[in-house]
């Protein structure tokens, strides 16, 4: 009873301190809840979005590319007149541009039968079916161009009566449903497949039609699944990779910050063994103390996380990304509560360990126990040689792979990575020691810089939780700009080389490509040629890319597929830019968890050290210089930590274009300046408050007795 | 008082003997090579049950060490330690605890007391360690005693530095210990509060049976003790009986006189 009773107290008693412990696993908690949250809620969209094949379906005919509308039709109508046919539906698809309320932009439209079991419009409650001549809407599309039922939108150039509106997967874009014959009126639309209900035999539909690929819409179903599946299990797979990193850092932070604030309160942990305590009792307390603190923390970060996460779908829902309403998954919420229970307990481990050696007589001395002690140098330097050959050998197995495996090599770089991190937080505190040591030469006669080298160097450990952290977001910064640098030159590269011209049209894609090509031709302004498959397009000399497509959009017919390079190369860009940006606000987690360390780690390290600031204040250094020294000793732990990260992120980001056989182009030199940089100054930024702390103590309790 | 209670003592108490703790040839060494220092020095000391018994000598003598070892809170390098007729020296860290815990009473300079336990908590800790109850009108009639009734619910920080050892005073009476050992109680009060609590320690032993002993550099809170053992350099030099403020002081003066003291 005694020792959950002193541990509850020793928290309340002292909740910013507890707060302080537990911020970085709060972070942690707050990220894995809601990208879990966030995961879970995306999936209705992402099944939606890959199981396209009505319940229905029996069967599935897809045509050949090259097919034209009236061969499907002919088609569909052969199956329609078998005996056990139900009911037949060609799903034409194409982005249209359509004219609505004023505006006019580019719509996705899918033929749909308007009503029946092949149909995607859910069961009206009102009004009539789909008829020709109509449309319905996705809900948001019609409140984006402000048209309601009974209005006209003009899709190229037909009009069509908004006939409903309604609960359709929009996934963000403007959509639409029309009648087949609107979308085999319209031109531009390719029929994608045949849906068939009835009581069908595959093989017999495929005798009928020969050339088709038919499947049974069974099976499309059960494949469309697994791409969902698969693209799930990829999410949560990087999902669990980023917070099991933030989870990483936050441990190494929390069990620093643990080892510090017990080794302060060693004259409690003695007093007790004096009156009676066994180590095992003492041991329990601090893991106690750690379950508490991360049950509290964990709450508080599922809290927020559900906040964040609640607050995202609502807008996704408002924006038509998502439909159905918010699961807040209480079990998910319980295992991260859990987890962060546990990893807390976890990394108040070696505190928990320390505490057990407490010696009772150091609660009857004046000797004031600090974190200073030896570190197990032979243990650490064995575990990080193990640590790192492993990573050697995880690394090059990567590089071996990677010609037959690309994901086989990228996850063997990536464990590489881990190890070597883990063998880095091994040898860290003599790291940071021979960086302070090789420091001190430069260190002058500053007082504030001799403060500050000499404390990274007495508490190494400590600062050297601060440096891995910091190490950890910087790599896999460094990483991600490295990687995202090599890819983007490679899809440039790629697209140079498949992109010669300013626009294409693919022979396959036209009727009769001669004619497009004369027409082509007789304008001034258009330089054409034929290569292979592709109509090659380009601008004749004196010729600006305005002009070439306005041109090349007189000449050809409506609905004519033109890929244009510069929207090919603003795609690509595109595509990296949101890979970017994602992979930026996953990583900026565990720099902040890291950031969050910093301020902590030397807000400890202040209260630890209080008489002895105020010794030196009282011995005459300034509160600028108090607080300039662990200003220095931020920055000092902050380039420890980017130098390293930098270089191992780019290695790693390296191997990981090689993994997936990407060219590695030129290095991104600015913005890997620009990160290391950037931590460093945030570093600085994070030892705000701290430094606050620091310029407050007052000199006069330096001559106080303890 | 402590018999009549009923309360059960551990089975290994000898009265008969008449001896509380003893030393036989204690030595003590700290560190090793040229930087080795011998805090005892072969020492031999009786403790005699239900008497208040001070330890005098000069700084770094050896008194805390001393103390240390009687409370099995430090390992003899050589020699013995008894604790009645258990001899501390062959038992393992739990079975220290334990001794700690059931047999020994501790009174720190200034109070020792967990701050996040109010008074009261901090009075039933050792009890509580070990999974016991305190007996109710035995622990109400020490506060009582010790004028702390009123101050059980408060935290140490909200109590007077008098008031705190009167608490640690209490923790270590309510487990009826073999021995208290106590290291310049007194050192940081005022006069009075040292005088109170000094009257308080004699009568554990007159009114409650107990055996006290405590170091001390105050030749007047000597005087409060049945008998006094002086150290110099972790031998003894000589005992006390009945002593007073003058004789103390004259022996002390004695001592230090003698080459190789240390002032
Ligand atoms: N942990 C230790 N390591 C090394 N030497 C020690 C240790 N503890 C005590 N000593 C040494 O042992 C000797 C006796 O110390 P001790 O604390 O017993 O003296 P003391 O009589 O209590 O002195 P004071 O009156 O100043 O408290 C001293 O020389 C001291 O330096
Ligand atoms: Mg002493």
């Amino acid at each position: 009873m005694i020792v959950p009773q002193t541990a509850v107290r020793s928290i309340r008693r002292r909740p910013k301190q507890a707060l302080m412990m537990g911020l970085a696993i709060a972070l942690a908690t707050a990220f894995a809840a809601s990208s879990i949250l966030i995961a879970i809620n995306a999936r209705a969209a992402l099944v939606a979005f890959g199981m396209t094949t009505p319940e229905a379906t029996d069967v599935v005919v897809v045509p050949p590319e090259s097919i034209d509308n009236e061969a499907v039709a002919h088609m569909a109508g052969q199956v329609a007149a078998l005996p056990e046919t139900d009911e037949v539906a060609v799903e034409y698809l194409g982005d249209v541009s359509v004219e609505a309320g004023g505006l006019t932009s580019t719509w996705k439209l899918t033929s749909d039968p308007g009503s029946g079991a092949l149909s995607a419009i859910p069961d009206l409650e009102e009004g009539d079916a789909l008829q020709a001549g109509e449309i319905y809407l996705g809900v948001s599309t019609a409140e984006r161009s402000g048209v309601s039922v009974g209005d006209t939108v003009v899709a190229a150039g037909r009009e069509l009566v908004v006939a409903g509106i309604g609960q359709i997967h929009e996934f963000g874009m403007d959509v639409g449903l029309i009648t087949e014959e609107d979308a085999v009126a319209i031109g531009s639309m390719t029929p994608v497949q045949i849906f068939i209900a009835g009581d069908m035999d595959p093989d017999a539909v495929s005798a009928l039609i020969g050339d088709s690929l038919v499947i049974s819409g069974e099976e499309q179903r059960t494949d469309q699944a697994r791409t969902v599946t698969d693209t799930l299990v990829g999410v949560f797979g990087a999902l669990t990779v980023f917070v099991g990193l933030a989870l990483l850092s936050a441990v190494v932070i929390v069990g620093s910050t643990f080892r510090t604030v017990f080794s302060r309160r060693a004259t409690e942990l003695a007093l007790l063994r004096c009156v009676g305590a066994g180590r095992a009792q003492l041991r329990r307390l601090v893991l106690f103390e750690a379950a508490c603190i991360g049950l509290l923390s964990g709450i508080v970060g599922v809290a927020v996380g559900w906040a964040l996460a609640a607050g995202l779908v609502a807008v996704a829902q408002s924006s038509g990304l998502l439909t159905d309403a918010f699961n807040s998954a209480p079990l998910a919420l319980v295992a991260c509560l859990v987890l962060a229970t546990l990893s807390t307990v976890v990394a108040a481990l070696p505190a928990a360990k320390a505490a057990g050696k407490a010696s009772p007589i150091a609660a009857l001395s004046a000797a004031r126990a600090t974190e200073a002690r030896s570190t197990r140098r032979a243990v650490r330097l064995v575990a990080a040689s193990v640590l790192a050959l492993s990573a050697v050998a995880t690394g090059a197995a990567g590089a071996i792979a990677a010609s037959t495996d690309e994901f086989l090599a990228l996850g063997l770089t990536a464990l590489s990575g881990v190890l070597l991190f883990v063998a880095l937080v091994c040898i860290g505190p003599f790291i940071v020691q021979w960086f302070a040591a090789l420091l001190r030469p430069l260190t002058g006669s500053s007082g504030a810089v001799r403060v500050a080298v000499s404390n990274a160097r007495r508490s190494s450990r400590r600062t050297a939780a601060m440096s891995t952290v910091l190490m950890l977001g910087v790599g896999l910064t460094a990483s991600l700009v490295v990687g995202v640098a090599g890819a983007t030159a490679d899809a440039r590269e790629d697209m140079e080389s498949n992109f010669s011209s300013a626009a294409i049209i693919p022979v396959d894609f036209v009727d009769d490509p001669d004619a497009v090509v004369d027409l082509l031709t007789e304008h001034p302004a258009v330089d054409v040629r034929v290569d292979g498959l592709d109509i090659l397009i380009d601008p004749a000399p004196g010729t600006g890319a305005v002009e070439l497509r306005s041109a090349v959009l007189e000449s050809v017919s409506d609905g004519t597929p033109v890929f244009w390079a510069s929207d090919v190369r603003a795609g690509i860009e595109q595509t990296l830019l949101i890979g970017q940006i994602i992979g930026i606000v996953m990583i900026s987690v565990t720099l902040i968890v890291a950031m969050v360390g910093v301020m902590v780690t030397l807000a400890l390290s202040v209260a630890e050290r209080r008489e002895e600031i105020a010794l030196i204040r009282a011995l005459g250094m300034t509160r600028a210089g108090a607080r300039r020294s662990l200003a220095i000793e931020a920055a000092l732990a902050a380039t420890l930590g980017s130098i390293t990260g930098v270089v191992f992120g780019s290695g790693y980001g390296l191997l990981a274009l090689n993994a997936l056989g990407m060219s590695a182009g030129a290095p991104p030199i600015g913005s890997l300046t620009a990160v290391f940089f950037g931590v460093i100054i945030a570093s600085i930024l994070a030892a705000a408050i701290p430094m606050r702390t620091a310029g407050r103590v007052s000199p006069a309790i330096g001559m106080a007795a303890r | 008082m402590i018999l009549a209670d009923g309360h059960s003592r551990p089975s290994n108490t000898v009265p008969s003997s008449k001896l509380a703790a003893r030393t036989v040839d204690l030595v003590r060494e700290y560190g090793a090579g040229d930087s080795r220092v011998r805090a005892l020095d072969g020492l031999h000391i009786e403790l005699h049950s239900r008497r208040f018994t001070a330890i005098m000598g000069a700084s770094g003598s050896g008194k805390s060490t001393l103390l240390h070892c009687l409370a099995g809170l430090d390992r003899a390098t050589s020699g013995r330690i008894l604790l009645g007729e258990t001899d501390l020296g062959g038992l393992d860290d739990a079975a220290l605890t334990a001794i700690r815990r059931d047999r020994i009473g501790f009174v720190f300079q200034d109070g020792n007391l967990l701050p996040h336990l109010t008074a009261g908590e901090n009075i039933d800790l050792g009890l509580s360690l070990a999974g016991r109850r305190p007996d109710r009108a035995w622990r109400t009639e020490l506060v009582g005693r010790l004028g702390i009734a009123d101050r059980l619910r408060h935290l140490p920080s909200e109590l007077s530095g008098g008031q705190r050892q009167r608490v640690a005073v209490a923790r270590a009476l309510l487990g009826h210990p073999d021995l208290i050992v106590a290291d310049e109680p007194t050192g940081a009060l005022d006069s009075a509060s040292g005088g109170a609590l000094l009257g308080l320690l004699r009568s554990c032993v007159d009114d409650y049976g107990q055996t006290v002993v405590m170091v001390t550099h105050d030749p007047s809170a000597a005087a409060v003790t049945d008998e006094v053992v002086l150290l110099k350099d972790g031998r003894s030099a000589g005992i006390l009986n009945q002593p007073t403020r003058e004789t103390v002081l004259e022996r002390v003066a004695a001592i230090s006189a003698q080459p190789g003291a240390v002032a």
